[in-house]
């Protein structure tokens, strides 16, 4: 038997199918079966999903450009969540995320990192470095550097601070301190969607909760409720 | 068939009728109906095949695996501009708000005027439209998908008399889950990925993800396919070779990848418009905290659309993203971006969207990387300020206690006085920080070569056997979200081939 699929089967796509069928309009059925469920399927939700995917290896860095990465997320991200081994998780989260970058772009931020490390010297603000700076200053000194009025500077910046805090704000100690649950919220969405697709109506308790809007009796306007539902689409 | 990385080790040539590159809102709709018409089609994809089944909230590990260079990409210019494009199979699809807007009639009538061909009119493009937005299931939203800050939107753009327009989405029983740019994790959003892609699969094509193609095949003056390398997963290294030969190529990477692959080739020379033209509708974002919960993530990404200032190139919509891409673009950070966060529950993400007046241009940087440089003018800077203006007085309007602005300088508006510092402290576009997702016009097309890149058949006018099927085409910015109308032209393009299939096929 022929393979249809390739040397390694890929992800989430149907097993092998026959392929010594000589009749083209079989050929096409078993293709149609074989593929119908391409794309699709029900998600378990999870960081990294058991799909066979293999996630870039972090991006290599000498010890002295990750010393002046872990001190840009001490100084960068907040300290109220205490999270075990912080540093070292959004170390390697970012390090992971510049992997993906073209080499050039990676190269650039890793740079920009030991830049910042340097600046206190560079800006004649201290003879330490950053990451032995006290704190206050440290961090006064990275506000000032992002409010810079040279665009290379603050673009050194925003793409150092966005790259860190997005790999702090991903972590679940955060979402549960902000009062964040995607993972419940999109779980009951999905089984909606099923009941929905099943034939099943949608019930009124199956809409998000709305909250008091203002202004919502002037002009003898109809509710933004009743806007909302004349302007939805009819079927579900 | 579908191959990823680990298959080249085996098979590194591949013969094909149709080699098409991309597989988002362009390319993935080509190669269905050629597929469908009996081509042996073969899509190259740059990234991974996920599917539904592994979409989560979390963007660390999403945005590595469906977004361009980890979302680490750039405009250069005054001022420069981050931009998103999706790097998955299914493209910008997968990533997009989803939104389903046809171009404008007046726009279709100047691309009537522009290449004098009825086929770019309105009357010409609605077969196409219809048959697009049947496919995606273009449709309103259910009442149970609408979230808070999309009624609280409706709410503020009635209260200040402007004009609300619903928007169509490509969905299929969604029920706001919120997490459209990461991939919708119900499966109602209809992006390429659970559309055209199984379309053209079951009807025979093949797929080869994880390659990322580096230059065309050019034999005797014609192209006949490409050759590029395989991504390994864990190194991000290109290593090994993969060949397609090919009896026509449609190029549809998008409107940066697709005329940075182009211009390695030197073509486009009648006209000198390949990489010209680069239009990207930026966006400005402003965002609101209110006093109660809104809860923005939960409900549909994106309900409706404020049109009021549509005359004057002006949107404003609501698009709320997870805590971690936003926290990356507020301007603060530990202590003070902390306080913020900690009222993320509060927030009311909106944008301001502006139609481009002056078009950029892509160069080919330093080891073959695409260049995007855009500068906005005068005459954008003054409708941003307007535009921000105006939203954020709505937000206060609605009982805002402060406003988050896109200005550098002047980060924070916490009542409706501070807004009237806008005009005065907002002299420079260096201090407006922008985003896109919209990238278009840099390989238009014409009925003349002297003035377009393609024909209108989509073929390049100085390379036959290549084609270009994506957002790249457009000979005008749009002025709205351009997926539905990408599809529109592909359809047409992937008919003209139909049409010539047998000087297609011979050829070569």
């Amino acid at each position: 038997m022929t393979q249809i699929l390739g040397t390694v089967t890929p992800y989430a796509v149907p097993e092998d199918g026959e392929t010594t069928l000589t009749d083209t309009a079989e050929r096409a059925t078993v293709r149609a079966v074989q593929w119908a469920n391409f794309g699709k399927g029900v998600p378990t939700l999870e960081r990294l999903t058991d799909d066979g995917f293999k996630p870039a290896l972090p991006l290599a860095m000498s010890r002295s450009r990750r010393a002046s990465l872990r001190a840009l997320i001490q100084l960068i991200c907040p300290s109220e969540v205490t999270m075990p081994d912080m540093e070292e998780r959004m170390e390697l989260q970012v390090r992971r995320s510049m992997a993906y970058m073209p080499w050039i772009a990676a190269f650039g931020l890793s740079f920009c990192f030991a830049l910042l490390d340097w600046s206190p010297r560079f800006l004649f603000r201290s003879t330490r470095r950053l990451r032995r700076m006290d704190r206050e200053r440290a961090e006064h000194l990275i506000s000032e550097l992002s409010e810079s009025s040279i665009t290379l500077i603050r673009t050194v910046m925003y793409a150092t601070k966005g790259i860190i805090m997005n790999a702090y704000f991903d972590q679940e100690e955060v979402h549960r301190a902000l009062n964040y649950a995607p993972i419940p919220f999109m779980r009951e969405r999905i089984s909606l969607r099923q009941r929905l697709l099943a034939g099943h109506a949608a019930r009124a308790t199956d809409e998000i909760p709305s909250y008091p809007l203002p202004h919502e009796e002037e002009n003898g306007r109809v509710s933004t409720a009743a806007f909302v539902a004349a302007n939805a689409g009819g079927e579900v | 068939m579908m191959h990823r990385y680990a298959d080249y080790r085996t098979n590194k040539v591949f013969d094909t009728d149709i080699l098409i590159i991309g597989t988002g809102a362009g390319g993935s709709v080509v190669g269905a109906e050629l597929a469908e018409a009996g081509f042996d089609v073969t899509f190259v994809e740059e990234g991974s095949y996920v599917p539904t089944s592994s979409f989560s909230p979390y963007s660390s590990s999403s945005v590595s695996r469906l977004y361009r260079d980890g979302g680490a990409t750039v405009i250069l210019g005054r001022p420069p501009i981050p931009y998103m494009e999706g790097r998955a199979v299914g493209g910008s699809t997968v990533i997009n708000g989803g939104m389903c807007y046809r171009a404008p009639e007046d726009i279709l009538g100047d691309w009537q005027k522009l290449t004098g061909s009825r086929d770019l009119g309105p009357e010409a493009m609605e077969s196409l439209f219809e048959r697009v937005e049947k496919t995606v299931h273009a449709k309103r939203h259910h009442v149970a998908a609408v979230g808070n800050d999309s009624r609280l939107m409706a709410a503020g753009a009635r209260h200040m008399g402007w004009k609300v327009e619903i928007n169509s989405r490509n969905q299929e029983s969604c029920v706001g889950a919120n997490n459209c740019v990461l991939g919708c994790p119900t499966g109602a959003k209809q992006s390429t990925l659970v559309t055209y892609m199984p379309r053209a699969m079951q009807a025979g094509a093949r797929l080869l993800t994880e390659v990322r193609i580096h230059r065309l095949r050019i034999q005797n003056g014609r192209c006949v396919g490409a050759v590029g390398r395989a991504v390994h997963p864990e190194t991000r290294k290109a290593d090994t070779r993969v060949e397609i030969r090919a009896r026509a190529v449609v190029v549809a990477c998008g409107g940066v990848q697709t005329p940075n692959l182009l211009l390695r080739h030197r073509v486009g020379r009648p006209s000198g418009q390949l990489g010209r033209n680069f239009l990207c509708h930026p966006n400005a974002k402003v965002l609101a905290v209110y006093p109660h919960e809104v809860n923005a993530w939960q409900g549909v990404n994106q309900w409706c659309q404020i049109r009021e200032f549509h005359n004057e190139g002006i949107l404003f919509a609501e698009n709320f993203v997870p805590p971690s891409a936003l926290a990356a673009s507020i301007p603060y950070h530990g202590q003070k971006a902390w306080e913020l966060m900690q009222r993320y529950n509060n927030m009311v993400m909106s944008g301001v969207l502006v139609e481009d007046s002056q078009p950029g241009r892509i160069h080919r940087g330093l080891f073959g990387t695409a260049m995007p440089v855009y500068n906005i003018t005068d005459y954008d800077h003054q409708r941003f300020l307007k535009g921000i203006r105006l939203l954020a007085t709505m937000h206060f309007e609605m009982g805002a206690e402060q406003v988050i602005l896109p200005f550098l300088n002047q980060p924070v508006a916490r009542s409706i006085d501070d807004l009237k510092d806008i005009e005065r402290l907002q002299t420079k576009a260096e201090t407006l920080e922008l985003f896109t997702v919209h990238l278009m016009g840099t390989a238009r097309m014409g009925s003349r070569p002297e003035e377009s890149v393609v024909d209108l058949g989509g073929q390049l006018w100085d390379l036959p056997g290549a084609y270009v099927a994506d957002a790249s085409l457009f000979p005008t910015a749009i002025g709205v979200n351009p997926q539905i109308t990408i599809m529109a032209l592909a359809t047409r393009i992937a008919g003209r081939l139909i049409d010539n299939r047998g000087r297609v096929l011979r050829a070569a």
